[in-house]
């Protein structure tokens, strides 16, 4: 057998309005597992906030001098007309250029235009994200190490 | 050493005797406005950089080389370059090396060239933000010919080891026309079932149970294919397909212990 778009719609529904992070629906040879969007399969959100061990042979990276917030969403109260810098291509969001460097921005931190804000890996590309305003950092909106899909906002700036 | 050709193919080549990083000179290049195609080429790099800021050990003997190419693509097709350049350093090592078996050469996910198994050139692309959502890359190309590092997590060799006595100069002249057949085979992403098709023949332990190394977890499976995005696909023990867009690979079987 097999299901139906309205069946899954449904199913969407469901674990949209529950506190669910993961289902798994399996009706003869059919197996549907949904997840929410933190919950991807490569990245789960659970984990520290800067995350304590690196690819490979790597340096572990360090904790962060100051301590972080353990929610997924760094934030602080911005004001109206905050600008948005969203993810251009699906990746590991990196918040350091390497593991035992300092983070680029951290929340709060002033930035102008241009400045480099994070790095995305994808295959073995690594995308240099930069500032496209002058302003100061309101929200980090993933955690170092996490996957990201396409569109999602990594910083938000209140502008200068 | 060679004399230093002004090209390589039909793109031209910035030669240093010594420079930091070409990677780091074609970026700063980039904000400059130079659009490229330009290689930057070096004999001797004294901070080369690989994955993750781990240093790339520069050796004169091995080739340098960093591609810059202005919007190649739309930002989210673009990592397919990693097997595009792949690719392209396969065919122009195949060659150099006269005589050298084809089955020798492999390529592991997603662009490390591999000797018998072992390391013998890595391949690191960074990207920079242009205007209106386009990306330049620098696509930097460290190849082992005369030396190779002995304390990596990855064995390592040279293609010296093999009997090539392959120079970087001229490795590159053949890399430089390879990657302008292996970009027009792309065609901006509108032809990477071709990449992708050649890649697959190439790539190193497909149907081989692999560890994947991932910044917050390692993952363990069969790797069976790469996607239509370029990603590894993973069958996960529970029989769950997950797709990896990046990571180390190592694998898992007895020999490799």
């Amino acid at each position: 057998m097999s299901l139906r778009y309205e069946e899954i719609a449904e199913i969407m529904k469901i674990i949209d309005s529950s506190s669910c992070d993961e289902l798994i629906v399996e009706t003869g040879d059919v197996k549907l597992v949904v997840r929410r969007n933190g919950a991807h399969g490569a990245s789960p959100p659970i984990e520290r906030p800067l995350a304590a061990s690196a690819a490979s042979s790597a340096v572990a990276a360090p904790r962060p001098a100051s301590p972080a917030p353990v929610a997924q969403q760094e934030k602080i109260e911005a004001g109206s007309g905050k600008l948005e810098i969203t993810a251009p291509m699906v990746g590991t969001f990196y918040r350091a250029p390497s593991p035992d460097a300092p983070a680029f921005v951290e929340l709060g931190s002033v930035v102008k235009k241009g400045q480099p804000l994070c790095l995305i890996e994808v295959m073995k590309l690594f995308t240099t994200i930069n500032s496209e305003f002058d302003g100061r950092i309101v929200q980090i909106g993933a955690e170092n190490g996490e996957l990201v899909e396409y569109g999602r906002v990594l910083f938000v700036i209140e502008p200068a | 050493m060679d004399k230093f050709p002004a090209r390589a193919g039909t793109i031209p080549v910035s030669w240093f005797e010594t420079i930091g990083s070409t990677n780091a000179e074609a970026l700063t290049r980039a904000a400059r406005g130079e659009r490229g195609p330009l290689f930057i080429a070096a004999e001797r790099q004294s901070a080369g950089r690989g994955r993750r800021g781990r240093a790339w050990i520069s050796e004169p003997g091995n080739l340098h080389a960093t591609l810059l190419i202005a919007d190649p693509a739309p930002p989210a097709v673009s990592p397919q370059l990693c097997f595009v350049a792949a690719l392209a350093l396969h065919d122009a090592v195949l060659d150099g090396c006269a005589g050298l078996a084809p089955t020798r050469l492999k390529l592991k996910w997603p662009n490390d060239l591999l000797l018998d198994g072992a390391k013998t050139a890595g391949i690191l692309i960074e990207g920079t933000a242009l205007a209106d959502n386009r990306i330049a890359v620098a696509i930097g190309f460290g190849v082992n010919c005369k030396h190779h590092p002995s304390d990596t997590p990855f064995p390592a060799t040279d293609l010296a080891r093999a009997g090539s006595d392959l120079s970087p100069v001229s490795l590159l002249a053949k890399l430089g026309m390879r990657m302008e057949e292996r970009l027009k085979e792309w065609n901006r992403g509108e032809g990477f079932s071709a990449t992708r098709a050649a890649w697959l023949l190439r790539g190193q332990g497909i149907g081989d149970e692999i560890e994947v190394r991932l910044p917050q977890r390692n993952l363990n499976g069969i790797f069976e294919s790469i996607n239509e995005q370029g990603e590894l696909v993973l069958r996960r023990p529970d029989g769950e397909r997950q797709a990896i867009s990046a990571g180390d690979i190592f694998p898992l079987n007895a020999k490799a212990g």
